[in-house]
């Protein structure tokens, strides 16, 4: 009995210590690096590759910009298009025809026949996480932007047009008010161009809205 | 590999369900041991006499948030994987309200009732037979009730964002209140059973 007594109260002031350090330490990750290096690494970063080639776990399916833009453009029936970033991000600049909805407020959107749900923000995590929610509330048809709202910035309003699909391309961004170009020496990259790479160019775009 | 592990395999259910049914009976044999598949023990907590409900599951809580703050501070455990349920908070009060009733007439709840259904209580077997019953009649009535089922949805929140504080504070709190509340349960039950004239062994 004395010994399950001091073996209760070593739990106890073991749960204490852990508790205080947990206090002190704050976040439940060394730093915002390692949440991105180790946490926020493996399976998570599988699904997002998943989504990458096209088909999430969440039963919801990536699309591009350019294929958003198309749908847009030609009046796809049924479609309807969710912003999920905060208000004043959507304020700034927003996809045409975009609603904006809170993440929170996504599972009290309810499905509607026919209809064509493509979510999109700049953080491909809540992406994920919105898309499990619509189709956990029963939406058939649920489709992410890759690389969100820079995305769109990047290849629709600001495309850099080269190849079979530049005419097509620039039509599709004039049709949204987008400057089209032709490649520059400083657009020179190796290989395609990555989603980080997206992100970071976002800041130089911004000249123009939605 | 990062925890927690899958479950799920590519080529078909059965190790899910194997992970999931040992990950039950572990469960069922945790409770067991505490003495929760016996009905007066889980009314004790009622009438205040037993504490053990309390302690247990307060243990499993500081246990759990303890175990996935660490991990997670050690890159063990990747919290972006730990599912968070919705919050619809109307439909849960009132959900939580209804299964309070229900284990207070039934001296159950559904895992305990599992447990004492497991280990030859009568008792127990009746209450699983009575929640499965109401497992399908709210299946059944929930296109009545769709409305309010789905009503006040706040989203997967965890006490951080919606307090605006540290997970780490939040751990610290709620171990802290852990704590406390073993101290006052041990007085209550010293209390309680010096008021029926018997003491504790």
């Amino acid at each position: 009995m004395t010994e399950t007594r001091a073996l209760v109260r070593a739990l106890g002031a073991m749960a204490a210590v852990l508790g205080a350090l947990a206090f002190g330490v704050g976040a439940p990750a060394r730093s915002q690096g390692a949440v991105r290096d180790t946490v926020v690494s493996a399976a998570t970063r599988d699904a997002l590759d998943d989504c990458d080639r096209g088909g999430c776990s969440s039963g919801a399916q990536s699309i591009s910009a350019v294929q958003l833009a198309e749908w847009i453009r030609d009046g796809r029936p049924g479609l309807r298009v969710l912003d999920i970033r905060d208000s004043s991000a959507f304020a700034t600049r927003h996809i045409p025809s975009a609603e904006s909805v809170e993440l929170t407020a996504l599972p009290s959107v309810a499905p509607k026949p026919g209809e064509t749900l493509v979510l999109y923000s700049d953080d491909d995590l809540l992406d994920l996480q919105g898309a499990a929610w619509l189709t956990r509330v029963g939406h058939a048809r649920v489709h992410l932007v890759r690389g969100g709202m820079s995305a769109w910035m990047t290849e629709v309003i600001d495309p850099v047009v080269q190849g079979d699909s530049a005419t097509a391309i620039a039509a599709l961004s004039r049709y949204f008010g987008g400057v089209p170009r032709a490649p520059s020496p400083s657009d020179t990259v190796s290989g395609p161009r990555t989603k980080a790479r997206v992100r970071g160019d976002f800041g130089f775009v911004t000249r123009r809205g939605c | 590999m990062i925890a927690p592990l899958p479950l799920a395999v590519a080529d078909g259910s059965s190790l899910s369900l194997a992970g999931a049914l040992g990950i039950g009976i572990a469960f069922g044999w945790c409770l067991e041991r505490a003495g929760l598949g016996s009905a007066p023990k889980l009314m004790g907590q009622f009438t205040l006499r037993d504490m053990t409900v309390l302690k247990v599951m307060f243990s499993a809580i500081v246990t759990a948030m303890l175990g996935l703050f660490w991990l997670s501070w050690l890159g063990v455990v990747d919290l972006a994987r730990v599912a968070v349920p919705p919050t619809f908070i109307g439909p849960q009060l009132v959900g939580g309200a209804v299964f309070g009733a229900g284990m207070a007439l039934a001296g159950l709840c559904p895992g305990t009732s599992c447990v004492a259904a497991a280990t030859g209580r009568l008792d127990g077997l009746i209450v699983v037979v009575c929640f499965f019953a109401g497992v399908l009649g709210t299946g059944l009535a929930i296109p009545l009730m769709a409305g309010f089922y789905e009503s006040g949805s706040r989203g997967a929140v965890a006490l951080p964002a919606a307090l605006g504080v540290a997970q780490g504070t939040v751990t610290f709190v709620v171990v802290a209140g852990a704590l406390a509340a073993f101290a006052v349960a041990g007085r209550i039950e010293r209390a309680m059973a010096a008021r029926v004239g018997r003491v504790r062994p």
